[in-house]
């Protein structure tokens, strides 16, 4: 492990590096104020549409281990790890968000979690969105800005509610700030070396579905704070040699964080994550005062560049805008155990990286046991011996 | 398993007894010499009435062998559907002729591993990709895959210097329901007790009539319901009275694959029904003539595809009750190829549909495309059979 100089807390709150235990106290204290909840599935669906009609979104994607053999009764083992937890937990009652979900919301984004659907539908009311696969094609966005209408819909209908188009878009605005906020703090990780590691970049990405965006602003404000003291000091996470390391690919979370941690044990500082459990969704706005709210929301989660989109092009451009950024050394792309979409585009990041920015990359296929730990070592180290 | 009687006149009568690829390809490249241009296709989605209007010959670019998957996995990855892997070896290597003799080629969105593989050979040839939904039963669904298939026809158009007009799409229609009709009355012949046909003649007869046009398959029909009728005539039948009569639904089955239907002869079962897009799966569903509007009645039509890459697929039961109806299975044996997601995780709702509605003892059978799983299936196939 390189330098560790990171004295307190970042967020210094009663949560500290907690971020779990600080969303599940905003859900329930939301939920104690009356507010239903949503739970949902992926990025693209819209969460302002929930929030405008005083709902909470929670996302029931899980990164455990532990519910996967559960899970395996029903769903092949060769499957995507976070559909089989996330299914695991749902069949042995185990999911905390799900069970306080009063709807639930899919999106036809991969073949697992489209299939997965169908086995929990009949449990809570569910709405499978049906997402276009090419982005690029010019009726794309009225095809999905009706599959949006669709949605609030359903959720008007199953909370016999009204979302009125000044409220999504006062939602609009309120996300904007927020991913200005959060996108804003990312600079602090262009810094060479940065004062903060990979723990706090995720305790911070987590922040704008605990908060609006007032909260936000001050908690960003004492977290600016801390890290401008840090800077001061010449506190710095990692030294100016360790290789700098841009992740991307799959949501990583929970047990799969454990790819996280092998880079830092050895020796490299991660600057950049790009995947929807990362920096993805923050440097995407939505367009404010169109007239729209609705076609606006569905355009902007259109803009997300996920693998289950073809051709993914603007994956290859927000990555090219995250290497100009966070200058790493070197990219590793993790593709988590069977999801085909990241595995197959995986071939054609390592190339773009190669070709375009001559930047090293390595592929990391793993799922969320622990069986592969001293393997992924070997390889990441022997990554960053080549440097 | 056998004919109860020998030298049993095959059902078609060519040099191809046993090579359908080769049948269709030969029947391709004939059309190509006349001037006709090639469109590959990769699914079942894509319409092929449009294609034929257009005035192209559709050649299906899904390939079935397990010797060009070594080269495909330098760049894909193992784990992944040995269907996509197989087509993508061919093409790198450049020895699959169906791909070499196409002109374009139309891909669909049905499942992530084709829609990414896709990308990495979209600079081959024209390629046209169709956004495929996926909820057929929402009600912008016909709408949007019209669209797609209007836009196909103007990439066909465009790319092949021809056009298509309404009067033959309608056309293409009427070819495609009499084909159906006529394929249907063949697969009458397998519903028999014991069915007069054998599981590699069905599945030769749909290879070619997936791409040879109903006229040009007229000549064929007539000798096929003449060895059909002969057959009956002389009490000819396929297997035994007693041979468990298997339903095999599930991936497409072909080439290398086939080894499950041989491996469920072998173990003294008869294969009676082919659900899957290499069986009688293209042939079951008619599309609507003088609607006024041919691409809108193509679209209702394929959108009606049982396919797993659809959701909620409640077709597919609505279907399988059907093909249970009419072929009256003793078993249901569902093949699934390797890390194919859709169909493997369906095959949990297959299962207990056969199970709970119909009382038919259910198989799910892994596989790939090499031969290291024969002995495994074999065993597996057996006690099922044995338990029956
Ligand atoms: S990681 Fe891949 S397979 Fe898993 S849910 Fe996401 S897109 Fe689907
Ligand atoms: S068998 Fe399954 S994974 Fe393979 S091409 Fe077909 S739908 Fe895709």
């Amino acid at each position: 492990m390189t330098v560790f100089n990171i004295p307190g807390p970042l967020i210094n709150d009663r949560y500290k590096s907690d971020p779990v235990g600080r969303f599940l106290d905003y859900i329930l204290k939301r939920r104690g104020e009356g507010a239903p909840v949503v739970g949902l599935y992926c990025g693209y669906a819209p969460v302002e549409l929930i929030r405008a009609m005083g709902a909470v979104p929670v996302s029931l994607c899980a990164s455990a281990q532990r519910t996967i053999p559960a899970a395996e009764a029903v769903l092949p083992a060769n499957l995507c790890p976070l559909i089989k937890s996330s299914f695991g937990f749902i069949r042995t009652n185990t999911c905390l968000l799900y069970e306080l979900s009063e709807a639930v919301i899919g999106e036809t984004t991969c073949d697992g979690k489209k299939k997965m659907f169908e086995l929990i539908s009949h449990l809570k009311p569910t709405h499978v969105m049906d997402l276009p696969q090419l982005p690029d094609e010019e009726d794309v966005r009225e095809r999905w800005t009706e599959m949006v209408r669709k949605l609030k819909i359903f959720l008007e209908t199953t909370f016999r509610a009204n979302i009125a188009a000044d409220r999504l878009e006062a939602e609009i605005r309120e996300t904007n700030k927020k991913c200005r906020l959060i996108d804003g703090f990312f600079d602090y990780v262009t810094l060479h070396p940065p004062p903060l590691n990979w723990q706090e970049l995720y305790d911070v990405i987590g922040l704008d579905a605990v908060t609006n965006s007032g909260e936000l602003q001050s908690l960003m404000t004492g977290i600016s704070r801390t890290l401008d003291e840090r800077i001061a000091a010449g506190i710095c996470f990692g030294t100016p040699a360790s290789p700098r390391v841009l992740v991307s690919g799959c949501p990583i979370g929970g047990d799969a964080s454990k790819v996280l941690k092998i880079i830092e044990e050895a020796g490299g500082v991660i600057v950049a994550l790009e995947a929807c459990s990362g920096m993805k969704g923050y440097s995407i706005r939505i367009e404010e005062g169109t007239g729209d709210p609705l076609r606006a929301v569905a355009e902007a989660t259109l803009k997300i560049p996920c693998s289950c989109m073809t051709p993914n092009g603007e994956r290859l451009a927000m990555l090219d805008e995250m290497i100009k950024r966070f200058n790493p050394d070197v990219v590793i792309d993790v593709v988590l155990h069977a999801c085909h979409a990241y595995n197959v585009e995986s071939y054609k990041i390592m190339k773009h990286v190669k070709e375009r920015h001559a930047l090293p990359s390595l592929r990391i296929e793993t799922d969320y046991s622990d069986g592969d730990v001293e393997q992924i070592r070997t390889r990441v180290e022997a990554l960053f011996d080549s440097l | 398993m056998k004919f109860n009687v020998t030298d049993v006149k095959p059902l078609i009568e060519d040099e191809f007894v046993g090579e359908a690829a080769k049948r269709a390809l030969q029947y391709i490249q004939t059309k190509r010499s006349a001037g006709m241009p090639v469109a590959g296709i990769y699914c079942g989605y894509a319409p092929m009435e449009v294609i034929r209007a257009v005035g192209a010959v559709p050649a299906i670019l899904c390939a079935f062998a397990n010797k060009t998957i070594a080269a495909a996995e330098a760049v894909l990855p193992a784990n992944l559907c040995p269907l996509i892997k197989s087509s993508y070896g061919f093409i790198i290597t450049d020895t699959c002729p169906f791909f070499g003799i196409s002109d374009a080629v139309v891909a669909e969105t049905t499942c992530d591993g084709k829609k990414k593989m896709f990308e990495l050979i979209s600079h081959y040839k024209p390629m046209f990709v169709m956004d495929l939904p996926q909820l057929p039963d929402e009600k912008e669904a016909l709408a949007n895959w019209a669209t797609m298939i209007t836009k196909l026809q103007g990439f066909l158009e465009k790319t092949f210097e021809k056009s298509a007009t309404p009067e033959g799409i309608e056309a293409e229609i009427k070819a495609t329901n009499i084909k159906n009709r006529l394929m249907n009355r063949v697969f009458d012949y397998a519903t028999k007790k014991p069915s007069l046909l054998k599981w590699s003649e069905t599945y030769e007869l749909a290879f070619l009539a997936q791409v040879a046009t109903t006229e040009d398959l007229q000549p064929i029909f007539q000798e096929v319901f003449k060895t059909l009728e002969e057959r009956e005539a002389k009490g000819v039948y396929y297997g035994t009275a007693s041979a468990p009569r298997v339903l095999v639904t599930g991936c497409p089955v072909g080439g290398d694959s086939t080894k499950v239907y041989k491996i469920i002869e072998e173990a003294g079962g008869v294969v009676v029904a082919m659900d899957s897009c290499t069986g009688m799966k293209p042939f079951m569903t008619e599309i609507e003539e003088n609607t006024g509007n041919p691409i809108a009645a193509v679209a209702a039509r394929y959108l009606q595809l049982p396919c797993s890459c659809m959701t909620p697929n409640t077709r597919r039961l609505d279907e399988l009750d059907k093909t249970i109806a009419r072929f009256q299975p003793d078993v249901v044996i569902e093949v699934v190829l390797h890390a194919c997601h859709s169909y493997n995780i369906e095959a949990y709702k297959i299962m207990n549909h056969a199970k709970n509605k119909h009382n038919l003892p259910y198989l799910k059978i892994e596989t790939d495309y090499s031969d290291g799983d024969v002995e495994q299936i074999r065993t597996r196939v057996e006690a099922l059979f044995d338990s029956l």
